[in-house]
């Protein structure tokens, strides 16, 4: 598989994976308040608080939405906060930037990968249905539409894109001829639902679509988000 | 008096010197129309024209006039039109817009009115416990049949219906038949697009025959209309083992239930097999299997044969830009030789036209002609003869068996029983396993 077939599977598992699932369903606030305490946290940046943050998101992201979602998002998240904590060392070391010891360069990598991480999984989490309902509360019905669209065609897209890099290979074509046709096959893929379903869209949302809140998750996470209130204030 | 009434004069579409001329037909309620006719003759743009997606939508044109109850659908609210008629095109998956199965499900008939738990039963009946599950794992049967589900269940004026069983298994064909029967009863009228007029011919349906965009028949069914060539089946099979399957078993990553279950197979040189099996069933993984784009979780599959695979979707397949490109420009054969089958094949018309611009039917051909000129050992397709008219099926079989006849095997993932006579072998899969066939 090419590096970017591969990429686009990460992507695709690490927000995409599962349908309507635990974290999915879990209350949005419980959510908001979790992620706003997480970037409390690593703004902050005390190394044991921030590393009970990763572990929390990585303990969480395997639970709630599953280990191979979080693995790929901590694959992800890995390869910017590489990039910025090799950066500043090296600099450091040129002359360019100033100058930090190893140990800090780790702290960057750590902090960098626990804010992709944290601002990955509360994507991974979020519930199109949720928005779409909140939407249509809010008077705006031919809206509503959209985030489930958005929600169906972006793992639609990626996954489409990784098969097509898939056939590719067994063609043996050059790799930008298959990613120009990715792209085609998506923006035709998007033209056509709006031609299939057009009055549909146009048509909006009257009412609500049925979803519970899962009450556990809810919990969980705003125990979580208790927990590491605790740690700053004790620590 | 009449529900429906279209006369087109001229139709077609922005940038693209594709028409359809002289269509003139009426409907009452409870009526039931079959359009059929060869693979590119206008159908799918007549039912564009006749709810105004191919002037409103598309930038085409539309002289002439065409009613639904009374009123151009032109001037009606998006809204209204929705809930007076329900469309399922072609190519199911264009039609999703949510999701996971059950905020696909709900959405479309909230969009329509409907209050989605006085309906959820029909749901949990046919989808179980994938209601939650999103829609871009599910198997192009599944999202026909999640596409006609909530059309089944409204009570709509007007369905329209384009090829809708080409994806799902003979029982779920059966039941959409029987709910058109019911809808019928309760007087709406019917509108499908099928190539097999046959099966619909219990409920007593009107036919409209196209060719190439021009009314070629409307009236009541008759028999002498089914002038369906047959294809008697060439056989090459050699002794020659190309491909081994040994304990296969395959499951999706963030799953916990292996899709693929302890499979064994081995391909021989020459040989034509069907995988057969309803819906989910596991044929589109095992296909992506032999393949070589997914990797069994255990077992193993072994061969040094070159393999390609040609997806449901045929627009994943395509690299080039033209069918001259992706079929002519890739071809192992001579260049006359591409261009004698691409002509057999009724596709030289369309040579340099952009493949996504093509009709459905077009680029299934397409995809299977570049497949098979590129000289891979084994070809795996994936429903490469839904949306064929007999005619095009006839010449893509007959085609595919002389390139068999040059040491090709072919492996087929279909529900369309045509091709029933073509293969040597027929392979039921159910629930990832292989079990004994009941065709």
């Amino acid at each position: 598989m090419s590096i970017i077939g591969w990429l686009i599977g990460l992507i695709e598992r690490s927000i995409f994976l599962g349908g309507e699932i635990k974290a999915r369903l879990a209350h949005p606030l419980s959510k908001i308040a979790y992620l706003a305490i997480l970037i409390y946290t690593i703004s902050r940046g005390d190394p044991i608080p921030v590393g009970v943050a990763l572990a929390s998101i990585i303990i969480l992201g395997a639970t709630a939405i599953g280990v191979e979602s979080i693995l790929s998002t901590l694959v992800v998240s890995s390869i910017p906060a590489f990039w910025l904590a090799l950066t500043a060392y090296v600099g450091g070391i040129a002359g360019i930037t100033p100058y930090i010891t190893l140990i800090i360069a780790i702290g960057i990598f750590i902090r960098s990968m626990t804010f992709s991480s944290a601002i990955l999984l509360f994507i991974a989490s979020l519930n199109p249905t949720r928005i779409a309902n909140l939407l249509i509360r809010l008077g705006k019905k031919t809206w509503a539409v959209y985030p489930l669209l958005s929600w169906r065609l972006i793992p639609q897209g990626l996954h489409d894109m990784g098969e097509a890099l898939s056939i590719y290979k067994l063609k043996k074509t050059t790799l930008w001829k298959s990613i120009a046709s990715s792209i085609a096959t998506i923006i035709d893929y998007t033209n056509r639902i709006e031609e299939s379903a057009f009055y549909r869209i146009e048509a909006g949302l009257e009412e609500q679509i049925p979803l519970k809140t899962n009450i556990v998750w809810s919990t969980i996470y705003v125990a979580l988000s208790i927990g590491l209130v605790m740690i700053q204030f004790f620590i | 008096m009449s529900f429906i009434n279209v006369a087109v004069k001229k139709a077609g579409y922005k940038n693209n010197d594709f028409y359809i001329k002289n269509i003139y037909f009426s409907l009452k309620k409870s009526d039931l129309l079959l359009i059929t006719g060869p693979s590119g003759s206008g159908k799918t743009t007549l039912v564009k024209a006749m709810l105004a997606i191919l002037d409103k939508v598309l930038g085409g044109y539309f002289i002439g006039k065409r009613t639904l109850n009374g009123v151009d659908p032109y001037t009606l609210d998006s809204k209204e039109l929705y809930k007076m008629v329900a469309y399922v095109p072609q190519d199911p998956w264009y039609a999703i817009l949510a999701h996971t199965v059950l905020a696909e499900y709900c959405s479309a008939l909230i969009a329509a009115g409907y209050r989605c738990e006085d309906k959820l039963q029909a749901l949990l009946k046919e989808f179980k416990n994938k209601i939650y599950d999103p829609v871009y794992t599910l198997s192009a049967g599944l999202i026909q049949k999640l596409v006609l589900l909530p059309v089944l269940e409204r009570e709509t004026n007007i369905i329209v219906l384009d090829e809708p069983t080409v994806y799902i298994d003979k029982s779920y064909q059966e039941k959409t038949i029987d709910y058109i029967k019911k809808a019928i009863y309760r007087g709406s009228t019917v509108i499908v697009i099928d190539h097999d007029i046959e099966k619909w011919r219990d409920l007593d349906p009107m036919i409209l025959i196209l060719k190439e965009g021009f009314q070629k028949y409307f009236g009541v069914y008759r028999d002498d209309l089914l002038d369906i060539p047959l294809y008697n089946k060439q056989s090459f099979v050699s002794n020659d083992i190309i491909l081994v399957a040994r304990n296969v078993w395959f499951k999706y990553p963030g799953t916990r239930k292996y899709v693929i279950k302890n499979f064994d197979m081995e391909l021989y040189r020459g040989e034509k097999i069907l995988l057969y099996g309803p819906n989910g069933s596991g044929k589109t993984t095992l296909l992506k299997i032999l393949a070589g784009i997914y990797k069994p979780k255990r077992g193993y599959i072994d061969t040094v044969a070159s393999r390609i695979y040609v997806p449901e979707n045929p627009l994943l397949y395509f690299t080039e830009p033209t069918i001259y490109d992706e079929v002519v420009a890739s071809s192992i054969y001579s260049q006359d030789y591409a261009l004698k089958i691409i002509d057999k094949l009724g596709l030289n018309r369309i040579i340099n036209k952009p493949l996504a611009l093509t009709s459905v039917g077009e680029r299934r051909r397409v995809a299977v002609l570049s497949a098979l000129l590129r000289g891979y050992d084994i070809l795996l397709l994936d429903e490469p003869t839904g949306g064929l008219d007999p005619w095009s099926l006839n010449n893509l079989l007959e085609l595919l068996d002389n390139i068999v006849a040059k040491d090709k095997t072919i492996v087929l993932a279909s529900h369309d029983k045509r091709v029933l006579g073509f293969v040597d072998r027929v392979v039921c899969v159910k629930e990832g396993v292989i079990e004994e066939c009941q065709l």
